[in-house]
């Protein structure tokens, strides 16, 4: 199966200088390193007072590339965001959110009419905390993840499936239980960065079922992340399973 | 992997954690063919001379327990009043190949200063801990512009500038002009522009490669083979440098400021 990127985004970063920042870039890097298309999100959509700008510019790249598909962001605090959801404009194959960045809660009344959406029309949700380091943020420092809210989110909030964003390494090990207590639950490798051999851990915990390969490139190093999965000691058919989505796509496929 | 020659000058022992770090650092050499590691061990903020004892005396065993691959930086807490003592044995009868310094004081503090007239006179590099953030910054923790006050003040200094100074916006251009400062670009930190960005201000003679290790390896690796750099620079980033830096005969001279 063909090598898919969960976890890419177009465009700049308001903090510096983004080299690579378009489509055609990711297109290239993912060639180089033999990713045959990705789930691809604009990264303007969590800075710009309206984010649907953003999101028509992604669709306008994204038209007639069939190995590429369109993840919506949404704030469910901005006015217009229903509306646009409803719109149906250009094909979307998730919904990401950014509770850290807007300042809402999974257990606000606001996120409730995305929940529905996504049950109707059997969408995934791709679930982002973080995007750079909180260390190294400048000028606009968004809230830190709540794992115990997440926790709770995925155990109450059912029905539709969720790819966890670039989650950290340390932070997988303690959703253990809530994530392979479903089924349609998945985390990305963009924040598999703390340690050795992380993968030949979360394989021995059977977390590797639900890991899939998401880079957050342009802001984070493709390369680095890649690197994580291919120097595994973990069987090579694993490997492919993780690079290829296959048990995510599989869940979608349902 | 990939058939490169890589010398680790970033990594670490971690104070109750020794058999545990040294299998992970070996397996590390194994599995990733590198061809050397520099190691130094840490143990909490402020550590008591006890402890600073037991930390380079792991260090020293590792190395020679592992000549051909290990070798070591002595650590210092300069506010220590036997500091100088632990630096002339670290050096002299330990077999180290370099000086680390943490979080316990700023590297510009006056009490660094005797410490670093010594390191001159030794040859050997000194790894400073640098690490700008916008969450969590240690009180003494040293950022770019410590790093640049000491390099200034003591050109004949061979310094490397960890992490890029965390930040590497805030961290590289606090040091960019002070020649006698190298940096790695090691940890946990992995921008998709952070290296090029080094690279464009430092150019590849002045970076070096480390990770961090027992945390990743890969995450500097990835960013090294995904830079828009030469194979030439390549090679001076992941070895070449580290080679010459740590020569004791290569020294750097210029008017103290």
């Amino acid at each position: 199966m063909t090598h898919q990127d969960f976890g890419c985004f177009v465009g700049g970063w308001p903090t510096h200088k983004v080299r690579h920042p378009s489509f055609d870039d990711l297109r290239t890097l993912h060639c180089r390193n033999n990713i045959g298309g990705g789930y691809v999100s604009a990264t303007h959509t969590i800075f710009w007072n309206d984010p649907y700008e953003a999101e028509r510019d992604l669709a306008r790249d994204l038209w007639g590339q069939n190995a590429y598909r369109h993840v919506m962001t949404v704030n469910p605090t901005l006015p217009g965001t229903w509306d646009d959801l409803r719109r149906g404009e250009f094909p979307v194959a998730g919904i990401r959110i950014f509770p850290c960045f807007h300042g809402y809660s999974l257990t606000d009344d606001c996120v409730k009419p995305l929940w529905e959406f996504l049950l109707e029309k059997k969408l995934p949700l791709f679930l982002t905390p973080r995007m750079e380091d909180e260390r190294t943020t400048y000028l606009f420092h968004p809230r830190l993840p709540d794992l115990k809210q997440a926790d709770a989110f995925l155990r109450e909030v059912t029905g539709f499936p969720v790819l966890l964003c670039n989650v950290r390494d340390s932070e997988l090990p303690l959703l253990r239980e809530c994530v392979l207590a479903r089924e349609d639950v998945f985390c990305d490798t963009a924040g598999f960065k703390g340690g050795l051999f992380l993968l030949d851990e979360f394989y021995a915990q059977g977390l590797t079922e639900r890991v899939v390969f998401g880079s957050l490139s342009p802001v984070h190093c493709l390369r680095s992340t890649l690197l994580t999965i291919e120097t595994a000691a973990i069987p090579d058919a694993e490997k492919e399973r993780i690079l290829s989505g296959e048990r995510f796509l599989n869940v979608l496929a349902r | 992997m990939y058939n490169l020659t890589v010398i680790d000058i970033h990594t670490h022992l971690w104070h109750g954690y020794y058999e545990q770090n040294k299998t992970a650092l070996l397996q590390a050499i194994e599995r990733y063919g590198i061809s050397r590691i520099y190691v130094s061990a840490l143990g909490g903020y402020q550590p008591d001379p006890d402890t600073v004892t037991v930390l380079n005396s792991q260090v020293a065993q590792f190395h020679r327990e592992h000549p051909d691959t290990v070798s070591g930086y002595v650590y210092l807490s300069p506010e220590h009043p036997n500091a100088m003592d632990v630096l002339r044995r670290g050096i002299e009868e330990q077999g180290m190949d370099g000086v680390k310094l943490w979080v316990s004081t700023f590297c510009d503090d006056p009490c660094v200063f005797p410490l670093v007239e010594k390191i001159i006179g030794y040859g050997v590099p000194l790894l400073l801990h640098s690490f700008h953030k916008a969450l969590g910054q240690i009180p003494t923790e040293t950022v770019g512009k410590n790093v640049a006050n000491l390099a200034r003040r003591y050109p004949e200094c061979k310094i490397i500038m960890a992490h890029l100074g965390g930040n590497c916006y805030n961290g590289v251009p606090a040091i960019r002009d002070c020649s006698n400062v190298w940096c790695d670009y090691c940890g946990s930190i992995f921008r998709g522009d952070e290296l090029n960005y080094a690279l464009e201000y430092l150019g590849a003679d002045r970076i070096l490669y480390g990770t961090d290790m027992p945390g990743s390896y890969v995450v500097n690796l990835g960013q090294v083979l995904d830079a828009h750099i030469t194979a030439d620079d390549r090679d001076k980033i992941l070895y070449q440098n580290a080679l010459k830096l740590f020569d004791r005969d290569f020294r750097i001279g210029g008017d103290r400021k």
